[in-house]
């Protein structure tokens, strides 16, 4: 087949379906039914010019951004306090706009007292250290934070901090991959792994150091929904960020973003009832972080 | 001869496949609801990798049509493209180049590869830790915890 005959197939096929991805897996099947290597060729690289991460390899970003993190900051393995915070954390995911992650998503409270932090891993991890579990007085305002995590996984902010550049070298390195034979993958593995090591440390600088301002607001105006759907007051996620200085972790004068949120609120006009229920078994499953509490 | 079926297989099959939306489910299993709601029973559940007939779409949720039935699904447990075999789900492989063939991407083995070079990452306790929280059923198994909260669909003002 000349190289003519091709781009005019090419043009066909374009004018014929749309979409890249699907137009170069079509032109990828046709090459393989027909045996024209030129033509998988072509389709290959339409599809790599589509190519993104798919759930299931976010997953296991984020399963080694999670990993990195516990190895600086310990689990506080604790069943009820586990239990606990799952069950505030599960209740989020049933109002957040992205309620499926592709294996569920996993609450856990990170055994260190002195650091305010929370993280949102790919994947769906969500991490709360015990001294900004410390720093809130009730269950709305432990949602409060959950729910800002959520939302950074929900708008996507973990994976849009890995640099373009190895966004692409790994994307055209899994598309080669994925028509290597057997034997020609073998090697390229370690390559790969490599890559992926790029792509974990992008992810977890942005996810320990927090992000720019702009998406911790995105982030706060979203956990509004969240919490406000989920029936917790949002207003706990303005008297929670009130309480934090600027020397904690997250982004953004914590003060201003408090009053952002309060704006928020008011313009929508939400507020739900304080439950002494949530309080009460609040108290119970934080009674170990009691001592220190501010 | 075989490239004429090719050029045929583009131009007339695919388009006519176009016709009907088809989706994916792209998580592990996802609930097929009676209602376009999170709080809504679920008729069935539908693994990863099922294909889909979109019907329509009413908010954050998608009507289809599937082997098991018709119902609502999550809109962000569907793709359009059809993922690929899983590492993780995948029991048909035996040996790992015929993983690394059929599920193409940074996975279980690319995991097991970067493990091997940083023995320190604690794994092993983010296992445990995902085994713990990891629940058939969130819906159910948090339904006490709502009803006492008054959240969710015993929220003040109910379902929405």
């Amino acid at each position: 087949m000349s190289r003519t005959s091709l781009g005019a197939f090419a043009l066909a096929a374009l004018l014929v379906l749309p979409g890249c991805a699907t137009l170069g897996t079509a032109i990828k099947m046709g090459g393989a039914v027909s045996g024209y290597s030129e033509l998988v060729d072509m389709g290959t690289s339409m599809e790599k010019a589509s190519r993104e991460f798919t759930e299931e390899e976010k997953y296991y970003i984020g399963r080694t951004v999670a990993a990195t993190l516990l190895s600086e900051d310990p689990w506080r393995d604790q069943p009820a306090l586990t239990e606990y915070v799952n069950a505030v954390g599960q209740t989020l995911v049933l109002a957040s706009p992205r309620p499926e992650v592709f294996h569920g998503y996993h609450f856990a409270v990170l055994n260190v007292p002195g650091k305010i932090n929370a993280y949102a891993c790919p994947g769906g991890f969500l991490f709360i250290t015990s001294g900004l579990l410390r720093l809130c007085r009730n269950e709305d305002e432990l949602a409060a934070v959950l729910a800002h995590e959520l939302a950074h996984i929900a708008a996507g902010h973990p994976m849009q901090a890995i640099q373009a550049s190895h966004e692409r070298e790994a994307v055209a390195s899994l598309v080669k991959f994925g028509v290597r034979k057997a034997a020609e993958s073998k090697s390229e593995i370690g390559r790969l792994s490599g890559l992926f090591d790029n792509v974990v440390k992008d992810v977890v600088r942005a996810v320990a150091h927090g992000y720019s301002r702009d998406k911790e607001k995105e982030a706060d105006q979203m956990a509004v929904d969240i919490l406000s759907q989920a029936g917790y007051p949002p207003q706990a996620l303005a008297s929670v960020l009130a309480r934090m200085d600027n020397k904690s972790c997250y982004h953004g004068d914590p003060k201003v973003r408090a009053a952002q949120v309060e704006v928020a609120i008011q313009a929508q006009g939400l507020g739900e009832p304080v439950v002494s229920a949530r309080n009460q078994r609040f108290s119970k499953a934080t009674a170990g972080l009691e001592s220190s509490r501010r | 001869m075989k490239l004429r079926l090719g050029i045929l297989l583009l131009l007339f099959g695919l388009p006519a496949l176009a016709a009907a939306e088809i989706q994916y489910v792209q998580v592990e299993k996802t609930r097929l609801l009676t209602k376009p709601s999170a709080f809504s029973s679920a008729a069935a559940k539908l693994a990863y990798r099922t294909r889909v007939e979109v019907l329509g779409r009413r908010g954050a949720y998608v009507r289809v049509k599937s082997a098991a039935g018709t119902g609502y699904v999550s809109a962000s447990a569907l793709s359009v493209k059809q993922p690929r075999f899983s590492s993780r789900l995948s029991k048909e492989y035996v040996s790992s180049d015929e993983v690394a063939l059929a599920t193409k991407g940074f996975n279980a083995q690319i995991e097991s590869e970067y493990r091997r070079k940083n023995p320190a990452l604690p794994y092993a306790i983010l296992d445990r830790l995902e085994a713990k929280t990891t629940y058939s059923d969130p819906l159910q198994h948090f339904r006490a915890f709502r009803q006492t909260g008054k959240l969710g669909e015993f929220r003040t003002g109910g379902e929405r």
